[in-house]
Order: C-alpha cells, then structure tokens, then sequence
C-alpha cells in the first residue's frame, strides 16, 4: 500500500505546476477583490451608508460579485484537493492496473491507498482555503473569518462525498465511462433546474423570489448547524462508498477482458 | 544444473508450479476451451500461438487477473484467488507493454517497488539496470522499446521470484536485444527452483531455449510436451501429390502444398521411417510444427 501511494505522489507532482498557479490565482483574487472595495467606486462605506450615487441594484450586484469571487477563492484549493483522484487516469493511460494486479496486493490495501491519496489531497486543498480566507479575511468585509471557514467546510463536506462516490464510479469504470456519466449528470441537473425554474416562475409568478429566498433561509439555517449532522453524514457516505469500492476491486475483471 | 539434469526436472510428476485443468474462459466471439496443461519446475515452458491464440488470456487467468468461467488453475500448488498475495510476491510478470507512468525512473521505480514487494532487492535491480545499460535518473518514458522491456525485466526479477511470466517479451524487438534478452532467461533458470513461462508467437526464441512447448490455437491446446520430443517425434515428408497420397491418414498432422509438391508432417517419425521409406524425411522446426497444426485446425473446423 504505501508503494502505490509513492506512486500516487509522484503522478500528483507532474502537476505541482498547476497546483500552485491555482493556488496563485486563488490568492489574488481575494487581493483583488480587497483593492477593488478600498479603491473602486464600489466602496463599502457606500454600501453602509446613504449615498445616494450608489442604487439599491448596484449594491446588491456588489454583493453578488464579492460574494462570488470571495467564494471561488475558497473553492479554488478545494478544486486542486479533488484532483488527486487523477490518477485513476493516469494508471489507466499507463495500463498500470494490470502490472499492479501481478503485484502482492489485496482489494482492500488498492482501495485504501487511493482514498489515502484522494482525501490527503482534498484535506490539504481545505488547508490551503483556510490559509486564503486567513489571508484575505481583514481586507474583505462582506464576509467575517468565521463565514468563509464555514463556507468552505461546508464546501470541502460536499466535494469529500462527492470524492468518494467518483472513487468508486472510477474503480468501476474506465475515465472515459466517468467523464460521459458526469457530464450528462450535470447536464440533466441543470436542464432540470432550468425547466423547474420555468415551471414554478409560470405557476408562482412574482412569489417565485420570495419563495426561493424563504427557502435559502431554511437551508442556511440548517448548516448553520452543520456540525451536528453534516460532518457525521459526510464520513458515514466515506465508509459506504470504501467499502462498495472494496467490493467493486474484488469483483473487478469478473467477465471484462 | 546441466541440461541432463534440468530434463529430469522436467520429467517430474509431483512439482508442477504451474497446473491449468480444463480451464475455459468465454468472451462470446473469444472461448478458451478447457486448456489444460502443468509446467514443471526448474523448466522454461514455451506457450506458442499465434496473435490471437489466447496466450495472454492464459497469462492473464493463471495471474488472476481476471476469473475463469470454469476450471481450475494452481500457482506453486495453490489457488491464486485466495492466496495471490502471498504467491504474487514469487512471481515476477512481465507484459508486452510496459506498465509504469512514462515520467516515473529509474530511481523512483526502485523506490515504489521497495515498498510493493517483500524481498526487494535494490542492489540486484541495481545490477539490473547497470549490466542493461539503463540510466537510473532517465524517465522511462524516453526508453525505447528494447529498454522498456529490459526495464519489466528488471523489476521481475529484483525481488526474489521463482516463477517468471513472460508475455511475448522479446517482440518488436531486434535480435542483438532480443538475444541478450534469451540469454537472461538461461541464466535465471540455472537456479534449481526457477521456472519461466514464455509466451511468444517467435518460434526461433522458444525453439532456442525451451525445454517444454505448449501449442495453443484458436483457445484451444493443440499440442504440449517437452519441446525436444515433439521436435524428435515430428517429421516433414516433401514429395509429390501422388506419393502423398499413399500416406495413412493417421499418421499425418496436415497436408501444405509447396513450391515443388506437398509437404506432409508426420507425428510419428519413427513409425513413419519403417512405413515409407521410400518417401523422404526432413527434420522440422517448431514454426513448421505449428503451421501445420494450425492448418489442421482450419481444416476440420471448414469441414465441421
């Protein structure tokens, strides 16, 4: 087992490169947003205030866009920490799968050593966008420190459940299959978002906004308390989707050439 | 141990390291059909076929790569399913392709490779790499084929295997490489408990060191025994239709013509030489060996 996470170290430093740009841009986006609030028209003294220069929309799309990029900021090293299950493709693209089938190793010490690299690597991505909301937390004042640790828990709860269920989709089929499958699952989700929204706009009308904004209230109160539940599901679907990929290693080349 | 020795080894019932017993994998348009056949130890067993046969399909069934549809398959006396661990840390694979990451080296290899295998050992890979010539601090992936594959060479045989698996090494290669590459194998098998499987369609290679032959065609076995016996057993027959003609059916594998008439192969050479003595008789290769069983093989199956 720790041969094949050696292994898996070395293929995630052929692209330290892009890890650290990521991280770069990461950085100067909340550096940006900083000078753009203290330098820029939008200031935050003219959101807390009452000047009138500034209209109800432009404060509320300054809210939005610092949000957002305050947001991508955190997001972005937890996008770099999802990278480790690259290197499903990596062995794949050098048919390392079948030399380590030949090797003394079991299911289990495979599947370990690959969660091992892609939760190591999703943890340090969360280390990393804590380090950023430290960073950039006295500059930004639409977020407090303790909102953008909260954000990206909750973020890095999200990609940790989302990482084991593409372990497990990866050790059952080849990247390609992967690929395929997500990208239809997103299309679906946002076809359905999309044709919902029509519906409900049809059949609501002008309450749509006022629903959907009452219905953001719930769902904020709910992780607000997140450590109570969030956490706990988070690791219970960590163990489901090891133990399936367990499972799915024991049983895999069963019939496939 | 002389060859005298090595053919006793060969000759022994009760230590087979390899035992394949009606083993069928079906793919649909690809069925092993019941391959059956033991591999003694301290031999090198050539399993011949041409592209296609099934032998990496074998290869890949006996290292429980993947599962037989039915039959039974003994690594070392032991299931694989079950005990491959432990049986995987004797056995060194090496396969056509090379498997390690293209910007992995040398250095890096030696280094996972500790780690995977119990009885690593860095000097003999070490040794390895030097008397091939391979730089340690070079990415495999700027190799060229003969260098890959010296490279699988290495490995398997850095952490103590007894059993090599070899499947179709020395192709695509020139024959300076693919000599060294022979006389590797020779050494290996010095060592009384070493054994080596070699798949290959290159019948001069397995002709060169083998002392077993495993024939297989279209996933099935078509002939198997220790290479100098068949070789000793077979004969060509070279002469016209007519004389063809007056050839017992049993005792001929397959009938080819030729430029100058029919060549015959006869699977009993002895018998053969008292029947037709008038007709000529040529020792053949096993490359002629198997041509003809194939084309055997082609014959009944258009008749079937």
């Amino acid at each position: 087992m720790k041969g094949l996470i050696l292994k898996d170290l070395y293929c995630l430093r052929t692209r330290m490169m892009a890890y650290v740009l990521t991280l770069v841009a990461a950085l100067a986006i909340g550096i940006l947003i900083s000078l753009s609030s203290e330098y820029g028209n939008m200031r935050p003294d003219a959101i807390m205030g009452d000047d009138i220069t500034v209209s109800e929309d432009d404060v509320a799309a300054y809210k939005i866009m610092l949000g957002g990029a305050t947001f991508l900021a955190i997001l972005l090293p937890l996008g770099v920490g999802f990278d480790g299950i690259m290197t499903f493709h990596m062995d794949e693209k050098a048919n390392f799968n079948d030399v380590l089938r030949t090797m003394p190793i079991k299911p289990v010490e495979i599947v370990l050593a690959r969660f091992g690299t892609a939760y190591g690597f999703l943890l340090t991505g969360y280390v990393s966008s804590i380090l950023i909301a430290l960073l950039i937390s006295p500059v930004v004042k639409v977020f407090t420190l303790g909102e953008m640790i909260h954000a990206g828990t909750v973020m890095t709860c999200a990609f940790a459940t989302c990482l084991g269920v593409a372990c497990c989709a990866l050790f059952k089929w080849n990247h390609k299959t992967f690929e395929r499958i997500v990208v239809g699952f997103f299309l679906g989700l946002y076809a359905a978002f999309a044709i919902g929204i029509i519906a409900l706009d049809k059949r609501y009308g002008d309450q749509l906004d006022a629903m959907m904004f009452a219905f953001w209230d719930k769902v904020k109160i709910l992780f607000e308390n997140y450590l109570t539940w969030l956490i706990p599901v988070t690791l219970l679907m960590i163990v489901v989707c090891f133990l399936l990929s367990v499972q799915i290693v024991k049983r895999k080349g069963r019939g496939v050439r | 141990m002389n060859k005298d020795e090595k053919m006793d080894a060969v000759h022994t019932e009760n230590d087979y390291v390899i035992e394949l017993k009606d083993v069928t994998k079906d793919y649909g348009d690809f069925v092993l059909n019941k391959v059956s056949f033991n591999i003694p130890r301290g031999c090198i067993c050539g399993f011949v076929g041409q592209n296609g046969a099934g032998k990496t399909t074998t290869i890949r069934l006996i290292m429980d790569i993947i599962a037989a549809t039915s039959g039974e398959i003994k690594v070392f006396g032991k299931d694989m399913h079950t005990e491959g661990k432990t049986l995987k840390d004797d056995i060194g694979v090496v396969f056509d392709e090379m498997g390690f990451h293209d910007f992995l080296t040398g250095i890096q290899i030696n280094k996972i490779m500790s780690k995977m295998y119990t009885n690593w050992s860095e000097e003999v890979f070490t040794g390895y790499m030097k008397k091939f010539g391979l730089p340690m601090k070079k990415k495999c992936g700027k190799f060229s084929r003969g260098m890959r594959m010296k490279l699988q060479i290495a490995v398997a045989m850095s952490h103590g295997a007894k059993l090599l698996i070899m499947d179709e090494p020395t192709s695509g290669l020139d024959p300076i490489v693919r000599n060294e590459i022979l006389e590797i194998f020779q050494e290996f098998v010095l060592e009384e408990d070493h054994t080596i499987l070699l798949s290959s369609h290159i019948t001069g290679d397995i002709e060169r060191i083998a002392d077993m032959v495993v024939f297989i065609d279209k996933g099935r076995i078509v002939l198997s025994g220790e290479k100098d016996v068949i070789l000793e057993n077979h004969a060509m027959m070279k002469c016209s239709k007519k004389d063809a003609d007056t050839i017992a059916k049993e005792d001929i594998v397959s009938v080819r013509q030729s430029a100058f008439g029919v060549d015959v192969l006869v699977h009993d050479k002895k018998t053969c030489a008292g029947k037709y003595e008038k007709l000529t008789m040529e020792q053949c290769t096993l490359e002629e060996i198997m041509i003809h069983y194939v084309n055997r093989a082609n014959n009944e199956s258009k008749e079937a």
